[in-house]
């Protein structure tokens, strides 16, 4: 018998709170328990990734678009912030702005023919996009140094007053993973905001019926471009907060497979949730680094990156995702969850402000006073009512 | 019905005028909806050919005919779903063919679908919500910044929750609406269209798939809009029974043209009525 808890009570919002300072102590803590600079930047590679996979969540879970243009977001944020830090001396931080706006419009831009196109074809648009990302990189050498990358000589730095002490051996990489996670919270809020707003139900609501959406008062094309020029700038940021975490460029670090291991990643993680992010980001990374090394060192594979061994590996991932828990790693805990603690909606308090009476319509007694619960899953209620 | 005049507003209201020129042939009442000379193409296929119909304020008009009618095909130009070849649309003095499908749950022109066309990925309550996008306030720049979205998400979801419970399905409110049986979504679909207030109210075949119970809740609950709301409405049905009991005026399309119209006894021991459903008796 799962716990039940109404939603916006007391027990409700200690819950919250609980699982919010809980989060916080992790993500403060989790860095001091690891021992080593790779370890903390491995943490720091999670944080940046999971802003650009909510990214794709907003973009293809919610509004049901689909994008393999991501790498060239989380490089066009790369780049910017590398390009205004190392020859313009800006501080890292003041370059996410940029890297949003630039973001938010490029984003808009491809969104344009996803008015016209879907499916298989915006797919191939934005797959053009990833692939000609690489090359104007390489076209517009003076800016991005071309195939030689591009680095800032130093990295970010704390200020005097921060609480971490810099001058330990791991002490630079957690400010930058503080640093980084304070701005993927963020961006988390910001996400969270958007999907709670009218915005967040019309993007659902197009990607299902757009006909009916579009008979609702849904701007479909509107939010369409919003929902690229979001994801794109999401993209953007965990570009710039990858470039804290190491300040180098380079046209090979965000090719079309970058944008291929994050699709892996969303379904993975699970895209019908924005905490879906989480475990994406984790599986990405894990795929990303352990994987590919424990590939290489294979034997007979000496030598090669691993790549096409991370390659069958994510295939397989993917497959036993897709069969054994279809809605993502989130989606599966969330079910999980649902054993254990179930929320219910209270009967939302002023409704009867709108009362709209048509006096043949009984008003049922069972929402007298207002404080009775109409509970989600019930289904005794299910049933058609009937009426008198 | 205190609470009813009280809250009974829209946003946008365009203001009263006079019916639109040359709408002939209405005995009574003001015209809020005028559709004159309406031609539809697909490709070859002619769907609409010179339709015209009006609903009066306060009337609930039928548009009835066989399959592949064009009733559908009417809803939809009016909708702004589809994009006429020839024709005008009025609604209260505004000329529809101007506006975008997005513009006239503003307007206060609500409908519903003939293939339910809710979004299951939605709770019950969250498919009325989005119906009542319109009456939203939070834009593109608000959004992310979570400006004004806690309040405006109370006041819609208290709107929905009243439209609910005018079709008396608040205790579904939470659930998804996957899983519902087909009366229920019918009336959930209902409350999408009416969470808005709508002057016009336009329902294309809300009976069928309904059993005979809640058919006849159903002819209840749209008299009691039409005479205790004041809304007009605009049927597509094909439940006879339903049509000739509430209809104030019948419009009978037939192969995409006008066959005829008139008050439901009027029309309703006309042989062309019978021929067109049953063909022609050679
Ligand atoms: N999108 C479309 N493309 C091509 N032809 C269409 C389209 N929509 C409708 N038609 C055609 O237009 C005609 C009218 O269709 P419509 O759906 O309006 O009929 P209807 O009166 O609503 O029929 P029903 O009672 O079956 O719902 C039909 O011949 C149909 O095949
Ligand atoms: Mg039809």
């Amino acid at each position: 018998m799962p716990l039940r808890i109404e939603r916006g009570s007391r027990r409700h919002r200690l819950l919250r709170l609980a699982l919010a300072g809980g989060a916080a102590v992790l993500l403060l803590g989790l860095p001091h328990l690891l021992g080593t600079v790779s370890q903390v930047d491995t943490l720091s590679q999670i944080a940046a990734y999971s802003v650009a996979i909510l990214g794709l969540i907003i973009l293809m879970g919610y509004c049901g678009q689909i994008s393999l243009a991501h790498s060239a977001f989380i490089g066009l944020g790369g780049y910017t912030t590398v390009i205004l830090v190392a020859d313009h001396d800006w501080p890292y931080l003041a370059t996410i702005p940029v890297s949003i706006v630039i973001c938010l419009a490029v984003g808009a831009l491809i969104g344009i023919p996803a008015l016209r196109i879907r499916g298989l074809y915006l797919a191939a648009v934005t797959l053009a996009v990833a692939a000609l990302f690489p090359a104007l990189v390489i076209r517009f050498e003076e800016l991005t140094g071309g195939t030689s990358g591009k680095f800032a000589r130093e990295a970010m730095q704390a200020p005097e007053w921060f609480f971490v002490n810099p001058y330990t051996r791991v002490g630079p990489s957690i400010v930058r993973f503080y640093v980084i996670a304070a701005v993927a919270v963020l961006v988390f809020l910001v996400a969270r905001s958007i999907l709670r707003s009218r915005i967040g139900r019309s993007m659902v609501a197009l990607r299902e019926a757009p006909l009916s959406a579009a008979a609702s008062g849904v701007q479909v094309a509107r939010v369409k471009i919003f929902a690229f020029a979001i994801s794109g700038a999401f993209g953007g940021v965990a570009g710039s907060l990858l470039a804290i975490q190491l300040p180098q460029a380079s046209d090979t670090r965000y090719t079309l497979d970058l944008s291929i291991f994050l699709l892996v990643a969303l379904v993975a993680g699970g895209s019908g949730t924005m905490l879906g992010a989480i475990p994406g980001a984790i599986i990405f990374v894990t795929l990303r680094t352990f994987v590919s090394d424990w590939a290489a060192a294979l034997p007979g594979f000496q030598g090669s990156d691993g790549g096409q061994i991370v390659g069958i590996i994510s295939c397989l991932l993917l497959l036993a995702i897709v069969f054994l828990m279809p809605t993502g790693v989130a989606g599966g805990l969330q079910k999980a969850g649902r054993r254990l603690v179930q929320f219910t909606d209270p009967v939302p308090a002023g409704w009867r402000r709108f009362q709209l009476s048509a006096s043949s319509q009984p008003t049922p007694s069972a929402d007298a006073g207002g404080s009775q619960t109409a509970s989600s899953p019930q289904p005794e209620n299910s049933g058609a009512p009937t009426k008198g | 019905m205190s609470g009813i005049k009280r809250s009974f507003t829209l946003k946008t209201r365009p203001p009263d005028t006079d019916p639109a020129p040359g709408t002939a042939g209405s005995p009574s009442g003001e015209t809020l909806l005028t559709v004159r000379g309406l031609t539809v193409r697909f490709g070859g296929v002619t769907a609409l050919e010179d339709v015209s119909l009006q609903v009066r304020s306060g009337e609930i008009c039928a548009l009835i005919g066989p399959n592949g009618a064009g009733k559908t095909t009417a809803f939809n130009s009016v909708s702004r779903l589809v994009q006429p070849v020839a024709g005008a649309i009025a609604f209260d003095g505004a000329d529809l063919l101007r506006a975008r499908a997005g513009d006239l749950a503003a307007l206060g022109i609500a409908r519903t679908f003939q293939n339910l066309a809710l979004w299951p990925g939605l709770t019950v309550i969250e498919n009325v919500m989005v119906g009542a996008h319109s009456l939203g306030r939070t834009g593109f720049l608000g959004a992310p910044f979570g400006w004004g979205v806690r309040s405006e998400h109370r006041e819609l979801t208290e709107r929905a929750y009243a439209a609910l419970a005018v079709l008396a399905i608040q205790d579904v409110a939470f659930q998804p609406c996957q899983g519902l049986p087909f009366g229920t979504l019918r009336r959930v679909e209902l409350a999408r269209a009416l969470v808005t207030r709508p002057r016009l109210l336009m329902l294309d075949e809300p009976a069928a798939g309904l059993t005979q119970g809640d058919v006849r809740d159903l002819g209840t609950l749209l008299r009691a809009l039409r005479d205790e709301l004041g809304l007009s409405l605009l049927l597509v049905e094909h439940h006879m029974q339903l049509v000739m009991d509430i209809a104030d005026y019948v419009v009978v399309l037939d192969s995409g043209r006008n066959l005829l119209s008139g008050r439901p006894d009027e029309i309703r021991d006309d042989p062309r009525l019978v021929e067109a459903y049953l063909g022609s008796p050679r």
